[in-house]
C-alpha cells in the first residue's frame, strides 16, 4: 500500500460526513435565507452554494488552510495564522461556528492521536486564546499535514466538507431532498473543481453579503434549528 | 498490530459527566433543579450543559432558578438533532464540557441534559461516564414494554412524575415493577416526584451517582 493511498484512506476517513465535527449544526445563513422567503427552491440552493459560499471559501478559508498546512508543527506560526484568520472574520456568528467546528476537530484529533492536534489544542486552550483561536480553515491545515495529506488533497476535503454541510442543511430544514442533494452537488462538481484550479490569493478575503447578513439576521425569537 | 492510537479514547481526569436524556416534558430540566440543590448540600461542585432542541429555554430556565450559578450553566445549541449532539457527534458537547472545566477547576460533576427526543436516544461515551432516562407516567403505563435502546441501555432508568400516576390512570407500583423486570436484575430503576414540596426519589438519584462515579478514584 503506498502512501499516497494511505493519505486517501485518511482523506476519506475525515470527509465522511459521520466523522464527528459538530458541522451539521451549522447552515451558513441558509435557514434564515429559507426562512425570510429569500431562497425557495433546489435551484436557489445551488446558486447560493455557487455564488456565496464556495467564493467564500475560495478567497478566505483556502488561504488559511493553506498558511496552516504548510506552517504544520510550528506552534507559534499557526497560532499567528490563526490569530490573523481571528482578526479577519467580520461576520461574529459565522466566526463563532467556524471556531467551534475547529475546536470539535482539534479535539477529536487530539483523542485518536493525529500527529500535531494535542500540541495545538494545549496552546489554544489558555484562557486567554479560547476564543481567538482553532478556526475551522486552520486546524483543517494543521491537521491534514498531521494526517500525511499534501495540500491538494486537505483543500479537497475541506471544500467537501464545506459542500455536504450546506447542502446536508438544506435537507434537514425540509426543503431538498436527499437524492435531490446529491444530483445539486454532481451538477455542482464542475463548479468547485474550477474553483480549486484557481490560483490561491496571497491575502484574504470574503465578500458574501446574501449568506452572512443571513447568517447575522437569524432570528433568534422564533425556534430554529441551526446556530448560523 | 496496534488497533487504537496511543491516546485514543483517553481523556484527562476531570469531573464525572452525567447524560440525562428522555422524551419532551418527561421532567429532565425539572430532575436537574431538584438535584442541583441535593448535590451541593453534600459539597459536590457541579455545572450543567444544557441541550435544547430549537432554544435555550432550558439554560435559560437554570440559569434564572437562583439554584445556581447561572455561569455554570452552558447552553449547546445544536440544531434539531437531539440523538445526533450526543451520540454521532457529541463534539460540540464535549467542547462546552471542556470550556466549564476550564473556567471551573474544582469542579466534581457536569450534568448533560439532552434534548427532549424519543425512546432510541442514548448517550456516547465519548461524551458521558453514565447516564440516566427519563420517562413519566403521563406518557401511558405501556412506556417500559416498548423497551426501546434509551430505556434498556441507560445507568439508571427514572420514571417521573409519579404524583400524577391516579389521574392518568396508571399505577405507579405497576409501571416501576415492569420497567423493573424488562430491565432486569441489577438494572436500577427508581421512581421520582421531583416538584413540591414532598419530592420523592430525587436523594436515590444522587446517591446513586455518587456511588457510581465521584468515589471511583478513591485510592484503595
Amino acid at each position: 500500500m503506498s502512501a499516497h493511498s494511505l493519505a486517501l484512506i485518511r482523506l476519506l476517513q475525515v470527509s465522511d460526513t459521520a466523522f464527528p465535527s459538530g458541522a451539521f449544526a451549522f447552515s451558513s445563513g441558509l435557514e434564515t435565507l429559507f426562512n425570510e422567503g429569500r431562497v425557495t427552491k433546489p435551484e436557489g440552493v445551488q446558486a447560493v452554494l455557487a455564488e456565496q459560499i464556495l467564493p467564500r471559501w475560495a478567497s478566505f478559508d483556502r488561504v488559511f488552510l493553506h498558511a496552516a498546512h504548510a506552517a504544520a508543527g510550528d506552534l507559534s506560526k499557526l497560532s499567528e495564522i490563526d490569530a490573523r484568520c481571528h482578526l479577519q472574520s467580520s461576520s461574529d456568528r459565522l466566526a463563532h461556528a467556524s471556531r467551534r467546528i475547529g475546536r470539535s476537530l482539534l479535539s477529536v484529533h487530539a483523542r485518536i492521536g493525529t500527529p500535531g492536534a494535542a500540541a495545538y489544542r494545549s496552546h489554544a486552550d489558555q484562557p486567554d486564546l479560547r476564543e481567538a483561536r482553532s478556526y475551522e480553515p486552520v486546524m483543517q491545515g494543521l491537521i491534514g499535514a498531521g494526517l500525511g495529506l499534501n495540500v491538494t488533497q486537505c483543500e479537497l476535503g475541506a471544500v467537501h466538507s464545506t459542500c455536504m454541510a450546506f447542502v446536508s442543511a438544506a435537507v434537514r430544514l425540509g426543503r431538498l431532498g436527499a437524492i435531490e442533494a446529491q444530483g445539486l452537488l454532481a451538477a455542482t462538481a464542475p463548479r468547485i473543481l474550477a474553483t480549486l484550479e484557481q490560483p490561491v490569493p496571497q491575502l484574504a478575503g470574503a465578500f458574501s453579503p446574501f449568506a452572512e447578513i443571513a447568517a447575522l439576521r437569524r432570528n433568534t425569537t422564533q425556534a430554529v434549528l441551526f446556530a448560523t | 498490530m496496534t488497533l487504537l492510537a496511543p491516546d485514543q479514547n483517553t481523556r484527562a481526569p476531570g469531573p464525572a459527566r452525567v447524560g440525562i436524556g428522555g422524551p419532551v416534558g418527561s421532567g429532565k430540566t425539572a430532575l436537574i433543579e431538584a438535584l442541583i440543590p441535593v448535590f451541593m448540600s453534600r459539597g459536590v461542585e457541579i455545572a450543567v450543559v444544557t441541550n435544547d432542541l430549537v432554544t435555550k429555554e432550558d439554560a435559560r430556565r437554570l440559569q434564572a432558578s437562583g439554584l445556581i450559578d447561572p455561569a455554570r450553566v452552558v447552553a449547546v445549541e445544536a440544531g434539531a438533532c437531539p440523538h445526533t449532539v450526543i451520540r454521532e457527534d457529541p463534539t460540540l458537547n464535549i467542547a462546552a464540557a471542556e470550556d466549564l472545566e476550564a473556567r471551573f477547576p474544582g469542579l466534581d460533576l457536569i450534568l448533560v441534559e439532552s434534548g427532549g427526543d424519543n425512546l432510541a436516544s442514548t448517550f456516547s461515551l465519548d461524551l458521558v461516564d453514565w447516564w440516566m432516562f427519563v420517562i413519566d407516567v403521563g406518557q401511558g403505563d405501556d412506556i417500559p414494554r416498548k423497551r426501546g435502546p434509551g430505556i434498556m441501555l441507560c445507568d439508571l432508568l427514572v420514571i417521573n412524575k409519579l404524583d400524577i400516576a391516579p389521574h392518568v390512570f396508571v399505577s405507579a407500583d405497576a409501571i416501576l415493577a415492569e420497567a423493573a423486570a424488562v430491565r432486569g436484575e441489577g438494572r436500577p430503576v427508581i421512581g421520582c416526584r421531583c416538584k413540591g414540596t414532598q419530592t420523592q426519589g430525587v436523594s436515590e438519584i444522587a446517591d446513586l451517582i455518587m456511588r457510581d462515579l465521584l468515589f471511583r478514584q478513591v485510592p484503595a
